[in-house]
């Protein structure tokens, strides 16, 4: 074949039982979907091309014609093993939202699976056995999680997997959603009142809040994005009333006082906007985690040095999963004397796949 | 017939050569544009990137600006001293120090203003601050002037044995307050709600900002006056602890205040100031 496959599934042309071995297992060892215990002589090891073939019946028998299909793991396939504790809500490890899971014990205990289809808690058996309870009961995006049922969990069992999922076709998106996920019309920021005073005076406000939350919807494949924000008009933009005649900047950091008198920018106006993402809260959707994603460092807007902010840094994150933002902090310096008005300034999230 | 053939014939054979040309050239010209397509295509292609997903949502950001809301109290402690009070943020009410109580008048509509005697109102120079820091300086001065009074100042950097600077209320009339800066008679005028930036020591910024907050139609005004920390001061106090302690601004005061009128024994008048419009609203108790 043309790779090196981590799941092997080979059954001969008979009524002869399937096997299969995965790149989990070490040595001479292969598993059987049936209630039989791992043995050796089945299929012997996986190759750069292929896989090698012992003496075992299930495999390799002269004169006998096999049928077999590999999988090599990637984004949307993997493989493992794992110990039972014999408690239920045991979480398994794999990297994505599965859509089926194979299940089997080392020794003669039968196999299960659990396709995402199948809701309500139970399990399938491989052999001609009913669904049951407290095997493979629950699906997540960081792998499932077994009951006590001994053909999942059973405390110092040894468990092989593999698992699957539909490649995702969803996009990386980024929204502003109410407390039950809907879109907001016309999401704001609003920062605290103020009154025109002669001396520069900071005022502050929460990005990210019950009602106004920011979501990221990652529903690819892609592991790695980045969430920043910036001003919708770009770097030269300014803070400015419904008449557009008063204005204040948001990026100067070149003034005497840095937001509290012009610098050296084009523009003739004071001001300067921080955001605070360090300390914001991120709250995962259910059956996701937070694991990967860092929030970013508080930062200065500062004309062409700092034009966008990075909010979220995602590496090796979560996959068809969304996440809520909340309690950023913003802080805009007013210069002083600045006229009595109700002032704007656009801004635009933006998400970007790495 | 035949003649025409041949007619035919010759014309093709002379043609033939013309047309091998134009094949040539049409084979040369379309040989240099799949070059130079190539070439273009890939000069382009160095450009092109694979596309990165990327999604955004826009959010604005709202911030509003109330008017400032300066409230004069004027306060008529019984003893016959006014004090007035106002909002921080306003500034530091210049206080006159009055020697003469006789000046009250009974309402605010009714009241006379009368002209200050200098000597009159005050005794000798004033510190701003009694602690001789600066810390009031944070947001200004709010003086209420009419013509003729003159005050004292230093710049930070000043000697603070030499000459004071001097800010004259050369004028009021007719909604134009005319003030002078001393030494040199920098002269300006205001109106309402003007705000006029001096740069009275001559260096790179202006030194003093004076605001006509309010022309009063009996010639006399509410003035803020502010001193905007300069840049050669601020980098010089980066590296200290205290930054207030490097602005010494003094005044000495040696005219003053009217609007005479104890009407009640306390609190007895109300002036609201309300941003760049700074309407009067009065309540007399």
């Amino acid at each position: 074949m043309p790779f090196q496959p981590d799941l092997v599934v080979a059954k001969r042309n008979n009524a002869t039982a399937a096997a299969f071995r995965t790149s989990a297992q070490s040595g001479d060892i292969s598993s059987f979907f049936a209630a039989t215990a791992e043995t050796a002589g089945v299929i012997q090891s996986l190759t750069a091309n292929g896989f090698q073939v012992g003496t075992n019946a299930a495999t390799n028998t002269s004169a006998s014609l096999y049928r077999w299909f590999a999988f090599k793991s990637g984004t949307n396939f993997s493989v493992g093993s794992y110990t039972g504790n014999g408690t239920s809500g045991l979480q398994v490890p794999a990297p994505f939202w599965s859509d089926l899971i194979w299940v089997k014990r080392s020794t003669a205990v039968a196999g299960a699976q659990l396709p995402s289809t199948l809701t309500g808690g139970n399990a399938q058996y491989f052999l001609n056995t009913a669904n049951a309870a407290a095997m493979i009961t629950g699906i997540n995006a960081s792998g499932f999680t077994v009951g006590t049922n001994t053909s999942t969990n059973t405390g110092g069992g040894v468990y092989r997997y593999a698992v699957w999922r539909v490649p995702p076709t969803g996009t990386l998106a980024v929204d502003i959603v109410d407390g039950v996920g809907s879109p907001v019309g016309s999401p704001s920021a609003g920062f605290s009142s103020l009154s025109t005073l002669f001396t520069c005076a900071e005022t502050t406000a929460t990005l990210g809040t019950s009602s106004q939350k920011i979501r990221i919807s990652n529903m690819t494949a892609n592991t790695n994005w980045t969430l920043s924000i910036g001003t919708t008009a770009g770097p030269t933009a300014l803070w400015n009333n419904a008449g557009n005649s008063n204005h204040f900047d948001f990026n100067d950091m070149t003034g005497t006082t840095p937001g509290c008198s012009d610098g050296s920018d084009t523009d003739l106006f004071a001001g300067k906007l921080r955001v605070e993402p360090a300390a914001s809260t991120l709250a995962n959707q259910a059956g996701c985690t937070s694991s990967g994603i860092l929030l970013g460092t508080n930062q200065d807007y500062d004309q062409g040095t700092v034009d966008s902010i990075p909010l979220i840094v995602a590496s090796s994150a979560n996959t068809e999963c969304y996440w809520d933002i909340t309690g950023i902090g913003l802080r805009q310096m007013v210069p002083p004397e600045q006229n009595s008005d109700s002032y704007t300034l656009g801004l635009t999230l933006t998400v970007t796949a790495q | 017939m035949a003649i025409n053939t041949n007619q035919q014939i010759l014309k093709n054979n002379r043609e033939q050569p013309r047309t091998n040309r134009a094949r040539s050239d049409k084979l040369r010209h379309a040989k240099h544009f799949v070059v130079t397509f190539a070439f273009f295509c890939t000069v382009i292609s160095l450009f092109i990137c694979v596309p990165i997903a990327s999604a955004s949502t826009k959010v604005r950001f709202k911030q509003i600006i109330a008017p400032l809301n300066c409230l004069f109290d004027e306060v008529n402690d019984g003893s016959g001293a006014v004090v007035y009070l106002t909002p921080e943020t306003c500034g530091t009410m210049i206080q006159p120090q009055r020697t003469n109580q006789s000046t009250t008048s009974t309402t605010a509509a009714t009241s006379t203003r009368t002209q200050p005697v200098p000597s009159e109102y005050y005794s000798g120079s004033q510190y701003l601050d009694s602690e001789g820091g600066s810390a009031s300086s944070q947001n200004g001065y709010m003086l209420i002037v009419h013509a003729g009074l003159v005050y004292n100042f230093r710049l930070p950097g000043d000697s603070p044995v030499g000459a004071p600077r001097t800010l004259e209320i050369t004028s009021i009339h007719n909604g134009v307050v005319t003030i002078t800066f001393g030494p040199g008679d920098k002269q300006t005028k205001l109106v309402e709600e003007q705000l006029v930036r001096a740069n009275i020591a001559y260096d790179a910024e202006a030194d003093v900002e004076v605001t006509a907050v309010q022309i009063n139609s009996d010639d006399s005004a509410v003035l803020h006056v502010n001193f905007p920390v300069q840049s050669r001061l601020a980098g010089k106090v980066t590296g200290t602890n205290n930054t207030t302690t490097t602005l010494v601004i003094f005044w000495l005061l040696t005219g003053a205040v009217l609007y005479v009128h104890a009407h009640s024994r306390y609190r007895s008048r109300h002036t609201r100031f309300v941003d760049r419009n700074w309407k009067v609203e009065e309540t007399i108790k």
